[in-house]
């Protein structure tokens, strides 16, 4: 897991601006102590999917509206379910300095949430790989929450994994997951290799966040 | 017939999945399996019979799931689960014991979750009443992937019932919890909490087990338990599917059994064909004898510190004796100043940390508890609970997730039987001195014998001489130069009967110059004479020195790695005790402080709080404490540094993690100005009341927090209701200091709703109170639309607008 450290800057708020020096060490400590604490894991499944002319999506027993999710999985006959976490430990550091140095704090959460996505692009590549043997291919994730893949299917989708068994993924009753680091997301499974539209940040509709990318050639996915 | 009596005696076998067969006959996803008791009794009576018939000796009632998060009729939900069980029994005509099957709640803890943990305790309390009442046989507390949560239910099981208790975790590949406890950790907390038979199941088939049940069976003492999956889980076409078949299952079992398992069965995946083949199989097999272990272990929720091999550092900082600033801490209820000692000493190489609370204007219990929560949710070390007050004592063990160090327990008859009960039940390795009614004994023998005592009377409760630790009593050396000569030839002598030592080190130098020197060389020889764990300042550059050279020395350091590591870059050791050891070693962990920057003496106050320099803006407002007035400095610097701060952050030259460095600059001057003028014996002004909160169900609070440290820097007196704070709380703060600001964040869709609710109830019970809220998910709209007053797209906005409300007269 190599953690991106242009993408834990542009969490940090400082968009393509290079970090002072000061911002760049604490980064640098922030990755060292996460990278020794995180306990990554990941757990994904397979299921049969349809996809209705409604733009439900149906799967592992499952039946969720999205127009986003179904534009992202034309052409898919199988989905994957996915769920990973850095793991707890991640979440005790982050209180650490939450309650001891708030400026680190923030470093830390900016670095955190950079690996959790560098862990969950490695996952993602080695589910690939695999497919390959298939000849199949795999769309970009897409996680609840995001576009307008409702937030309220994370408690059925979590269960359809077993993520609370398998890799220590609860949702509070807020509906926040636990640990913090954690990703849930589905994955189209395709005979052929289309890339999908658009992905990533630059699909999200709120427009004024302070994290946007600035440009989708700026990062390479 | 008792479980407890045929132990040992066969080889006993439990029953496999019982999930998986619900769904093969038509539990569909999402439906509660235990609700088939009730609607499909014939269809576990069928699957209880069929691993009867396949030899099992347990079977499980189908009560895994059943609590009140799920059901609002869990004692009917029960009881039909052991008339179901009971029925299949007698329809194989077979003897065979009922366990109640406890599993996970499906919450997390606090303080990684939202559950309590006496209400995780009550929930299991309340499956465990009704399981006795429907006739359970043994409690099985199973498939557990959080150690705090394992150790509720222990709790809830021990005191309802008199059952014999199993219990056993679930690991992955890396031998570790989903919470990161080793087997060692799982080990030591279960005996320690005097749990019949321990050991695994799910997760892992029996291959993947074997290395972990090895290791488990090297440290424990007790009965082991396993049931795997069979195989590892995969899926094929949408389902999971298993591919260990029933002859592979029990060939793998047997070698395992053969390294002593006791009790052996089947999880996920497993039939009662798996059973069958496995109970032919081993059936005849003779139980491998258990042999007492003798490792001394304590535990934090991940971490297993051994004592008796490497000598243990234990951190004696968090103790108020002799440390005004410390105890002025536990006054105002300081808690990070004390968790700021606990970090400091990890990082400088202890192992356990030494908490001592007790000041006699303070409630030592209730600050012991709530000390010890908030050491063990931000620092993996165990503790070691130090305190003479045996309800402050019981509370630490309690809430402790892991087993702890007890200090301690002395030859004093009374003493001993206030704790060694405590020991008893929640178990932890106990700190014996070796004194009693009668004084400090002058020799070693005397101290040896005291120590006798002490582990006879620890036998009368069944605590092994493993789990406790001789104090040989470290004694002054400038009022008896025999006094070191005493004290390591107790500790040679304990050593040579094999039994586990500890000295408060320190002690030895009090009253003599230079104490360092001392110490350190007094800490060298007691680990030479065998010392098991010294209770140190691990701060002090000298005592590290000291042990990092014993432990080349005497062969603890492989290849010395560790000591070039540390040493090959640091400057050459000062004999001065009061030179930073961090200055002279570069330590393997990060600092709490953050970067640290050399910067020359001249710098201003100003300088420091826009460079971020938080230990020179400590000393910068100091020097300039006495020439100015402190509203001087607070108006003609610190504010004017951070509104540079401030507007740099607007225009976008300066980002966040810098706007913060600047802010805990900000607050170390504040600091100096607060302590001078408490020496003064001024109050300081503050401005208004602001209440923070994070709203009810939502747990992410980095943002709140940083916008109390910032309203801090200027001047208000932030009242922080903490994350999952319920609006009445919220309601109930304002109402009572009549507050004119409270800050609402929110990070989820879904928790913006408790949100609205907040402001709706603030409303009505305050209306004189503005809202401000903040937060990834909101936008202007949002705020609008919820009624708040204010929407902050950043953390600076909330200070502008504090500012704008309340300090427009400035």
């Amino acid at each position: 897991m190599i953690i991106d450290r242009k993408e834990a800057l542009r969490y940090m708020g400082f968009g393509k601006n290079d970090p002072d020096e000061r911002t760049a060490a604490l980064m640098e400590e922030c990755i060292r102590e996460t990278e020794n604490t995180a306990q990554p894991r990941h757990v994904y499944r397979r299921f049969g999917l349809k996809v209705t002319e409604d733009d439900y999506i149906e799967a592992a027993g499952l039946r969720f509206h999205s127009r986003n999710l179904s534009k992202n999985l034309t052409g898919c006959g199988e989905i994957i379910f996915f769920a990973a976490t850095l793991g707890n430990g991640v979440d005790m550091l982050m209180n650490r300095y939450a309650r001891l140095s708030i400026a680190k704090a923030a470093v830390l959460q900016a670095v955190a949430a950079a690996a959790i996505e560098a862990y969950c692009n490695q996952c993602q590549k080695s589910i690939e790989e695999k497919l390959a043997g298939e000849g199949l291919y795999l769309r970009p994730r897409f996680s609840p929450g995001y576009g307008d893949l409702s937030i309220a299917v994370q408690p059925d989708f979590l269960a359809a994994i077993d993520a609370s068994k398998t890799v220590g993924i609860v949702l509070s009753e807020g509906g926040v997951m636990l640990p913090e680091k954690s990703v849930t997301a589905v994955m189209g499974i395709s005979g052929e290799n289309s890339r999908c539209h658009i992905e990533g940040c630059e699909a999200c509709p709120k427009k004024d966040c302070a994290y946007r990318r600035e440009s989708r050639n700026e990062f390479k996915r | 017939m008792n479980l407890r009596d045929e132990l040992g005696k066969r080889i006993i076998f439990i029953d496999g999945g019982l999930g998986s067969l619900l769904q093969e006959r038509g539990l569909e996803p999402g439906e509660l399996p235990e609700s088939w008791n009730l609607t499909r009794p014939e269809v576990l009576i069928d699957i209880h019979r069929e691993y009867l018939e396949a030899g099992a000796d347990i079977i499980s009632a189908n009560t895994f799931g059943a609590n009140r998060f799920k059901y609002n009729n869990v004692d009917e939900i029960i009881n039909a689960a052991f008339v179901n069980a009971r029925k299949a029994v007698e329809e194989s005509g077979r003897k065979a014991y009922i366990a109640l099957d406890m599993g996970p709640t499906g919450k997390l803890l606090k303080p990684m979750g939202t559950l309590d943990f006496e209400e995780a305790v009550s929930v299991y309390a309340e499956v465990v009443r009704a399981g006795v009442k429907a006739g359970a046989d043994i409690i099985l507390i199973e498939t557990m992937t959080d150690t705090y949560e394992l150790k509720a239910a222990v709790l809830a099981a021990k005191e309802n019932s008199d059952l014999p208790v199993m219990a056993t975790v679930v690991f992955d590949e890396h031998q570790k919890m989903l919470t990161g406890a080793t087997p060692e950790v799982v080990t030591a907390l279960l005996e320690g909490l005097r749990v019949d038979a321990i050991g695994m199941n799910c997760g892992l088939g029996p291959k993947q087990m074997k290395p972990i049940f090895e290791k488990m069976a090297k440290y424990a003492s007790v009965p082991l338990i396993i049931t795997p999956n069979a195989g590892l889980p995969r899926t094929e076409g949408g389902k999971t599917v298993y591919d260990v078949g029933p002859e592979e299952f029990a060939c793998d079992m047997e070698e395992i059994i053969g390294m002593g398992a006791w009790i052996a069965g089947g999880c996920c995946g497993t039939t009662p064909a798996h059973i069958k083949a496995l109970t032919k199989r081993c059936a005849g097999m003779k139980p491998k004898p258990l042999t007492e272990k003798d490792y001394t272990i304590v535990t934090s929720y991940s971490t297993a510190v051994m004592l008796g091999g490497r000598p243990v550092i234990i951190g004696e900082r968090i103790n108020p004796t002799g440390k005004s600033k410390f105890k002025q801490a536990l006054r105002d209820g300081n808690m990070e100043y004390i968790l700021e000692e606990g970090v400091r000493q990890a990082d400088s190489g202890a192992h356990i940390l030494d908490v001592n609370v007790g000041l006699p204007e303070i409630d030592e219990t209730a600050m012991m508890q709530r000390t010890v929560y908030e050491l063990q949710s931000i620092l993996p070390l165990p503790l070691q609970i130090d305190t003479t007050n045996p309800e402050a004592m019981e509370r630490a063990m309690r809430i402790y997730n892991g087993k702890p160090m007890i200090n301690s327990v002395n030859g004093k008859s009374e003493v001993m039987h206030s704790i060694f009960p405590l020991v008893q039940k929640y178990g932890g390795t106990v700190v014996g001195l070796a004194l009693d009614e009668d004084g400090i004994p002058q020799t070693a023998e005397g101290r040896l014998a005291v120590a006798e005592k002490i582990y006879d009377t620890a036998a009368e409760y069944g605590i092994k001489p493993k789990d406790i630790v001789i104090d040989a009593l470290t004694m002054t050396m400038s009022t008896d130069s025999s006094s070191a000569g005493i004290t390591l030839d107790a500790v040679r002598r304990l050593k040579a009967q094999g039994r586990r030592t500890v000295l408060g080190v320190s002690n030895i130098s009090f009253g003599l110059p230079q104490r360092e020197a001392i110490n350190s060389a007094f800490f060298l020889m007691a680990m030479q004479a065998g010392l098991s764990a010294g209770i140190i300042n691990p701060n002090a550059a000298a005592m590290i020195r000291a042990y990092d050279t014993f432990c080349v020395l005497g062969g603890y350091d492989s290849q010395c790695m560790s000591y070039i590591e540390k040493y090959a870059a640091a400057e050459p050791a000062v004999m001065s005790g009061t030179a930073s050891f961090e200055a002279q070693t570069k330590t393997a962990a990060g600092k709490t402080t953050g970067v640290k920057a050399s910067a020359p003496h001249e710098l201003t106050l100003t300088d420091c709080i826009v460079k971020g320099l938080k230990e020179q803006a400590y000393k910068a407002a100091e020097a300039v404490l006495g020439t100015k007035d402190t509203m001087e400095i607070i108006n003609g610097e610190l504010v004017p540094a951070l509104d540079i701060v401030g507007k740099g952050f607007e225009k976008g030259t300066i980002f966040l993690p810098q706007l913060l460095m600047s802010a805990e600059a900000a607050k170390a001057g504040f600091e100096a100005i607060k302590d001078y003028v408490s020496r003064q014996g001024t109050a300081q002004e503050k401005k208004a009341v602001i209440v923070i909160a994070t709203v009810k169900g939502d747990i992410h609070d980095i943002g709140k927090n940083i916008v109390k440290v910032l309203l801090e820097n200027y001047g208000y007196e932030v009242i922080d209701l903490g994350k999952d704070v319920p609006p009445e709380t919220i309601v109930a703060k304002v109402a009572e200091t009549h507050a004119p600001l409270v800050g609402l964040s929110a990070l989820m869709t879904t928790t913006v709703v408790s949100m609205e609710e907040t402001i709706k109830q603030l409303r009505d019970a305050a209306p004189w109170c503005k809202v401000m809220v903040g937060g990834a998910v909101l936008t202007q709209e949002y705020a609008d639309m919820i009624g708040a007053d204010f929407y902050g797209k950043d953390a600076m906005q909330s200070v502008y607008y504090a500012e704008e409300l309340l300090n427009q007269g400035k």
